[in-house]
């Protein structure tokens, strides 16, 4: 499809940024490295971050204090701030010639910063091989190369190939798969969106920032076998944007799950952020060949790292027509659609009696008993919150007018903020710590306020993230991957996992509440990679 | 006096006009001052520029000023500007007398004198026995610093059930506990009461030594670093959130019918008792019966809530107001527990009784954190072990001190800052968002009806306008919805509408948002948040961040080369001596069966002495020293007060205010005479070892009255 251009002439690129500071011959600003040629003048300063969502392409360096409302404001300013379209020549930096009248431009299928980030398989590859450079092209995920086979696929932009995948079954054997190539903890369930949605399954992606990649590539933390001394020392600790920290960059490890649903309907387009995508969907046969479609972003975690939140900042968002929750179903306040509800479903039609948030079982052994083109009736059993202490709901609405001042058909004005996990309790991790680590007092407790998305955590909207991500462990040495030992977590939580894991071993040393990094593989006997070059 | 103006507007001329006290022309802005100045009812006024009509019918002329007692709702009005007076108010502007009568402006001046030595105190920290914890001018007396309209308060927030529970006593804690309760055992724990399958758990022993974490060790032989019973002690000194319940339960199927949450301090209600003991148990009653079916009500007899001296058995009579003195944890302000519809009704959650819950703690942990420190401030357990404010591993007193001093340190405004609690001082609690609980289907119900609907406000205001801003409290222009709430006292229970339309269920049939029926309060504390509010005020320089305070934390090593600390007499605590011997040796019960006395629920409030009174017997509490022949530490209150040191008791254990755990020292018996020409206000004390140099006074521990 055609990409039309930005709507508006390019402002200075300078205007966008906030305040730099020159550290040998690099500027940062606001957490974006550039370097600039010799003799160019210091970019104008602006204002400092006020503390509430501005249009920019910033992301602050940390919380404005420690308060729900601080979170929930960086938050936001991360969102748009990620959401901005990518510099086409700098992947994971902001397009300087994109103006905020062109944030969320209907119809721009450009990449936007945070997917312009690696996809997590291209850091953790097979045989702890290297991953590439920060700068190469954007590879198909590894769960596609099987399906795509010796298929050339063109570049669906410049920065490379971007592939969604849905989760399929798991097969062979005992182990809970914690990879997250699907919904995290469903042992291979999937999400089926509804006819307006023509039943297309949930498409997720995961991807990492400059930051993330430069700390794994540097420290070889790609590679199983690297893992587990190094978080005995000198610890595995992820960036968080600080001195401390500052050779792997300034904004501290960013990590992105995204959910998208395949869009038929062109009508449906200027309502969503699209791109152009290659997917793969599981059938009976297997995964499906990689197509290229369009596709409509549906869910969005942002976690973040910084210095006010070493158990990091968890915010999820999703677009406002996902779902209703239990309260707009009780006080028909309904939407006139819904990507994944059926404000007519039929119990006696509905493959799941339109039992909410059904969970379908994965289709082992086959043949399958829950049809993957039956749609899930899904609703939000913690609605969005309106409480004075953390009055999200309110906030989406000024942070939409904001939006609207500058683009007042931005597509992100059908995005809502859901809601941000964040430590009370602030606490360093030392080296050598085992899983499970501190919580930092997560805040709001799950006994208060669980924070879930619907599209990705659709089933377990009971949890928050840190009751499963404390016990994230380093990758296994065994020349094999095996299985993750997360049962403490989930039964304390009322879940049971829907495949059984391993015995459990004494405790894993932990990877910093990522587990990205139980992704890494053991290297063919062979010598010890390189690096990658930067 | 210091006056706050808010340019271009007067009373609303929509507004009750109730309060309006005068109407007179002045040649000046300042003129009219010294009138109001005069006057203690007058609580704000507005000055005509120029000639205003309002839509009352009301018309003023130029230099005409209005004059008004309470609170202002204000209007725009080009043609006027508007001055209040700057006192410290009482907690969310309450007036539990009508505005302007004499009680009320009673209360209101002993309330300012309160928070006026409260706020002295927390300045001034600690340079008797601590190095780098005192002169913490980064706290601001609000009625002296003049604050732009442009400070927008700042709420911080906090979870109302008590995290040490878990911390100490639950499963899956970090570092771990030995004990392993499940989530409904703490819950239980914290009422009190078992329900269906699960008892109530003990108290346990936990650690002392807290930094650089809590250690465990002691569980492990050999016994150290050594353990206490978990504390505070005290009836629900458990409940040390700032936020306090007790629990109605129907005798036969335990079900919860109620519950009061409070969040009010003890100082407020010692303060209106000083004022007229009457209205303390009328409001007792009204509170306690609020919105409650009639055989669920109960009357308050005054006698109730007397202090009753435990040797003579007799009503104490406090020196200082000549009327029967306050018990603060008498029977219907005590424990988790409240029994309705008997014969014998008891129990009640009226006001704060765990030890550290004081309005001058909280004021005493702002100073402190106001102190900006070396190692930062991104981690607030590591920020308290370094300037040992509060409490480590409540959900408040960490959050509440990085906050603050996060505040100061710029990082929340985008430049540095004082702090200081925002006028009115107070904890508060934050209305919940229930819209997980489910109800009962009940056809009784009216239609809409919701679990939000059984959260009740009793005490105090969901919104409340910021005088400072005019807006409501952290409201900005860009952004005009307040930000925190300031309800002081809310139930939990069925609405009599519903009950009076037949609905059958009661509060434990409702279901919390995991589908579990309420058996446990803090399945209703877990949804709530307790709050305060800063007020920053931009400063062009940041302080200078200091050391950690010394000597350091327990378990955490002196820094090499460190100074060494002062060591000098410290004043804690001034009494009448007949209350002192009433409350100290009145022994407190608790379920941690550590019993302690009940000078540990007393307050901060300054006794008072009338001028010319001579030889007046009290009990000053410190940290202090006989000198080698036996001299005693001398006192000074400053001019006109003759203090004779009459004796020492080395051996007083009990918790000071504020304190989580009792803790030993002293006690010097004192004679003082006051001239009849004394100046009348707050006097501080100087209390001096034999030998020792004379060190800065404690403030506000007396208060000198006219005759």
């Amino acid at each position: 499809m055609k990409v039309p251009l930005p709507v508006s002439a390019s402002p200075s690129p300078r205007s966008a940024f906030p305040t730099a500071i020159l550290v040998a011959g690099v500027i940062f600003v606001a957490g974006w490295p550039m370097t600039l040629p010799a003799g160019t003048p210091t970019p104008t300063p602006t204002p400092p971050w006020p503390g509430v969502p501005v249009v920019q392409p910033t992301i602050p360096p940390d919380s404005r204090g420690t308060s729900q409302s601080a979170f929930n404001n960086l938050a936001w300013q991360q969102f748009i701030a990620l959401n901005w379209v990518a510099d086409p020549n700098s992947p994971g930096q902001p397009d300087p010639k994109v103006p905020p009248s062109a944030f969320g431009t209907q119809l721009d299928s450009r990449p936007l910063v945070w997917e312009s980030f690696k996809e997590a398989s291209e850091v953790f590859q097979p045989n702890a091989t290297p991953p590439t450079s920060w700068k190469a092209a954007r590879m198909l995920p590894s769960a596609l190369s099987a399906p795509a086979g010796k298929a050339k696929l063109k570049a669906t932009s410049k920065l490379g190939v971007k592939g969604l995948f849905a989760v399929s079954k798991f097969t062979g054997g005992p182990q809970l798969d914690l990879s997250e190539f699907g919904e995290a903890f469903t042992g291979g369930s999937w999400l089926t969106a509804q006819a307006r949605m023509n039943n297309y399954i949930t498409l997720y992606e995961k991807r990492l920032n400059p930051d993330e990649f430069n700390y794994i590539n540097t420290n070889h933390l790609y590679n199983a076998a690297v893992q587990s001394p190094f978080a005995l020392n000198p610890g595995l600790n992820l960036p968080d944007g600080s001195a401390t920290f500052s050779q792997y960059g300034t904004t501290g490890a960013i990590e992105i799950k995204a959910a998208w649903i395949e869009l038929d309907d062109k009508a449906l387009w200027p309502l969503f952020k699209i791109s152009q995508a290659y997917v793969s969907y599981p059938s009976a046969k297997g995964p499906t060949p990689p197509k290229l479609v369009t596709v409509g972003l549906v869910g969005l975690h942002i976690i973040r790292k910084t210095p006010n939140a070493q158990q990091f900042i968890w915010s999820t968002f999703e677009h406002v027509n996902n779902a209703p929750s239990v309260t707009d179903i009780q006080n028909k306040t309904l939407k006139a659609w819904y990507t994944y509800y059926n404000p007519a479903c039929n119990p006696a039609t509905d493959p799941y009696q339109c039992v909410q948030n059904y969970q379908p079982v994965p289709c082992t052994p086959s043949p399958c008993t829950n049809p993957y083109g039956a749609p899930v009736q899904v609703v939000r059993t913690t609605p969005i919150s309106t409480s004075t202490s953390n009055n999200i709901a309110q906030l989406n609405t000024n942070t939409w007018t904001t939006i609207a001042a500058a683009n007042p058909k931005s597509v992100f004005l059908n995005y809502q903020l859901v809601n941000v996990l964040w430590p009370n309790d602030n606490t360093s991790i030392p080296a050598g710590a085992t899983v499970p680590l501190t919580d930092g007092n997560a805040t709001p407790k799950q006994s208060q306020q669980p924070v879930a998305n619907t599209v990705l955590e659709t089933y377990h909207q009971n949890l928050n993230c840190l009751a499963c991500h404390t016990f994230a462990p380093v990758a296994s040495t065994a020349s094999t991957k095996t299985a993750i030992t997360v049962k403490a977590p989930l039964r304390s939580a009322g879940v049971t996992p829907a495949v059984q894991a391993s015995p459990t071993p004494p405790p894993a040393l932990a990877s910093d509440y990522s587990f990205l990094f139980s992704e890494a593989q053991m290297p063919p006997p062979s010598p010890t990679p390189a690096a990658a070059k930067p | 006096m210091n006056w706050t103006k808010t340019p271009n507007v007067a009373q609303y001329g929509g507004a009750s006009w109730k309060n309006w006290i005068a109407t007179q022309n002045f040649g000046t802005v300042a003129a009219a001052q010294n009138y109001a100045a005069q006057n203690p009812q007058i609580t704000f006024f507005f000055y005509a520029r120029q000639y205003m009509s309002l839509s009352n019918g009301r018309s003023f002329n130029p230099g005409d000023a209005a004059f008004f007692s309470g609170q202002p709702w204000w209007g725009s009005a080009p043609q006027c500007d508007s001055y209040q007076k700057n006192v410290f108010d009482t907690p969310a502007f309450i007036h539990d007398f009508p505005i302007g009568s004499a009680q009320d402006m009673a209360v209101c001046a002993q309330w300012n004198t309160n928070i006026t030595g409260f706020t002295q105190q927390a300045i001034m920290g600690d340079p008797w026995n601590l190095l780098y914890s005192s002169n913490q001018t980064s706290y601001f007396d609000t009625t002296v610093t003049k604050i732009p309209s442009s400070a927008t308060a700042v709420i911080i927030t906090w979870e109302a059930f008590p995290n040490r529970l878990g911390q100490y006593l639950g499963a899956q804690a970090s570092p771990p506990n030995p004990y392993n309760y499940s989530s409904n055992q703490v819950l239980a724990l914290a009422d009190q009461v078992g329900f269906g399958n699960v008892s109530v758990p003990a108290f346990q022993q936990i650690p002392t030594v807290l930094c650089p974490q809590a250690n465990w060790k002691w569980n492990r032989p050999p016994a150290n670093p050594p353990s206490h019973m978990y504390g505070p002690y005290g009836p629900r000194g458990w409940q040390d959130e700032y936020c306090e319940w007790s629990v109605v339960r129907d005798p036969a199927s335990k079900k919860i019918t109620r519950i009061d949450f409070t969040c009010e301090n003890p100082e407020y209600w010692n303060t209106l008792w000083m004022i007229d003991p009457q209205k303390v148990a009328d409001l007792y009653s009204s509170t306690l019966s609020w919105d409650a079916p009639a055989g669920q009500q109960v009357k308050v007899p005054v006698t109730d809530l007397y202090l009753i001296d435990p040797t003579t058995k007799k009503v104490v009579t406090d020196p200082s107001t000549g009327r029967p003195a306050y018990n603060p944890l008498n029977k219907w302000n005590s424990g988790p527990v409240a029994v309705r519809g008997t014969s014998a009704n008891s129990g009640g959650a009226m006001h704060l009784t765990s030890t550290p819950n004081t309005i001058q703690t909280e004021m005493q942990l702002a100073g402190g954190a106001t102190v900006l420190r070396q190692i930062g401030n991104s981690k607030p357990h590591q920020l308290i072990c370094c300037a040992q404010y509060g409490q480590a591993y409540r959900n408040s007193d960490p959050h509440i001190g990085q906050s603050v001093n996060q505040v100061v340190g710029g990082q929340i405004t985008g430049s540095p800052c004082q702090a200081a609690l925002a006028n009115p001082s107070g904890l508060y609690i934050q209305v919940p968002d229930l819209s997980t609980f489910q109800l009962p289907s009940d056809p009784k119900l009216p239609a809409g009806a919701t679990a939000q609907d059984c959260w009740q406000i009793v005490r105090g205001s969901a919104v409340l306008t910021d005088p400072v801003t005019g807006l409501p409290f952290g409201a900005t222009s860009s952004a005009p919805q307040t930000t925190g709430n300031f309800v002081l006292h809310a139930v939990f229970q069925l609405p009599s509408a519903w009950v009076q339309a037949g609905v059958k269920f009661t509060v434990g049939d409702i279901k919390d948002g995991n589908g579990t029926p309420i058996q446990w309060a803090g399945q209703v504390s877990q949804q709530m948040n307790i709050g305060i509010w800063a007020r920053p005020l931009t400063v062009q320089n940041p302080a200078a961040a200091q050391p950690c305070v010394l000597p350091p934390s327990n378990g955490v090593p002196t820094p090499p080369n460190s100074p060494t600390p002062p060591n000098y007499a410290q004043a804690l605590q001034l009494f009448h001596q007949v209350l002192w011997n009433a409350l100290y040796n009145t022994s407190v019960p608790n379920p941690m069966k550590t019993p302690i006395p009940l000078a540990s629920n007393s307050t901060f409030i300054a006794p008072m002495i009338k001028q010319g009174a001579t030889k007046v017997m009290m009990c000053l509490t410190c940290a202090a020293n006989l000198g080698p022949q036996g001299q005693l530490p001398q006192v000074n209150f400053g001019p006109d007060i003759t203090v004779t040191s009459l004796s020492f008791d080395p051996n007083i254990n009990y918790a000071v205010p504020g304190d989580s755990y009792p803790s030993g020292c002293g006690m010097l018996a004192i004679a003082v005479s006051v001239t009849p020409t004394a100046a009348a206000g707050l006097r501080g004390v100087i209390l001096t070892n034999y030998g020792d140099p004379v060190q800065p006074a404690m403030p506000g521990l007396l208060n000198i009255i006219t005759m």
